[in-house]
């Protein structure tokens, strides 16, 4: 008897942790998500202003299409800022009314001449709803704790991907 | 079945979805209070944003009377100085577009410019 219970435990364990990894944000993973978009479509390209929408527009796609194929329940937000690097400075700050066990954000700074920031929302239904009160309040360019980020440097662009999680 | 007992709804009702409009009019209100005659300092950019993200945020949750109950909000700020660089801002969202939405809103003087986007996500 005791047998069998030890091992239906074991087993719903282990489910329960594929579950929990499956419908968590892991910060590490969507990082290289992000990465990845980013490197492939800019490179080593300078900024160039006629580029820039098309650019843009591939870095956050297919960004997107990849968090999506990771198959999580999760909602999705991804911005993207592309700034020109001329020693200008930029700030980024947001703040959020989610919930902290569920939901979560990330990003990347890659130095070329873009900034770019995905914030993505894994909007996750809780038992309680008051769980909900939850403010998560950070502040950027160089990144606060709690996100993940991701440097790179060029010569003419910055780039910063930040990503949001939300659980639905 | 009493359709007037307390029901659980997935779907918000049609007054009680995101109101663009407010949230964008919270938006614009805060950025111009704050950001009047400022001037960019690099020293005092990011408690800036972060104030202003704060600021956002507490006035859509709060401002919102009823509706915005069931949302979760997600205020992002970029507060960035005016050099002539290029710059360009895009977002794309992953969502339920019967219910989800954004608001933005933008704010510039010669010194710096700030955008500001507030993104509602209805939590089911």
């Amino acid at each position: 008897m005791h047998a069998v219970e030890m091992l239906s435990f074991s087993q719903t364990y282990c489910e329960l942790n594929y579950f929990h990894s499956q419908t968590t944000f892991v910060v590490d993973e969507i990082t290289t998500v992000i990465k990845e978009a980013v490197e492939s479509t800019i490179g080593n390209s300078s900024y160039q202003h006629s580029q820039i929408n098309q650019w843009m527009s591939s870095i956050v796609e297919s960004s997107l299409s990849q968090l999506t194929k990771l198959g999580k329940p999760f909602k999705y937000i991804v911005t993207c800022i592309i700034l020109q690097k001329n020693g200008a400075g930029l700030h980024t700050a947001s703040s959020c009314f989610w919930d902290n066990s569920t939901d979560g954000k990330t990003y990347c700074k890659t130095g070329q001449a873009f900034h770019i920031s995905f914030f993505f929302f894994n909007a996750k239904r809780t038992k309680s709803k008051h769980n909900r009160e939850i403010a998560f309040n950070e502040t950027d360019f160089c990144f606060s704790t709690g996100s993940c980020k991701v440097r790179w440097e060029n010569k003419t662009i910055y780039c910063i991907v930040s990503v949001f999680g939300l659980a639905i | 079945m009493d359709a007037g007992a307390s029901a659980y709804l997935i779907r918000p009702n049609y007054k009680d979805k995101f109101k663009a409009v407010l949230a964008k009019e919270c938006i614009g209100e805060i950025l111009r209070e704050q950001l009047y005659g400022a001037q960019y300092d690099p020293e005092e950019a990011p408690a800036l944003s972060r104030a202003l993200a704060d600021s956002i945020k507490k006035k859509i949750v709060v401002f919102s009377d009823v509706g915005f109950d069931r949302y979760k909000l997600v205020v992002q700020v970029v507060v960035g100085e005016q050099r002539g660089e290029g710059v360009k801002m895009a977002a794309r969202c992953f969502w339920d577009a019967d219910t989800d939405s954004y608001a933005q809103d933008i704010f510039m003087n010669d010194s710096l410019f700030c955008v500001a986007a507030a993104f509602g996500v209805y939590y089911y």
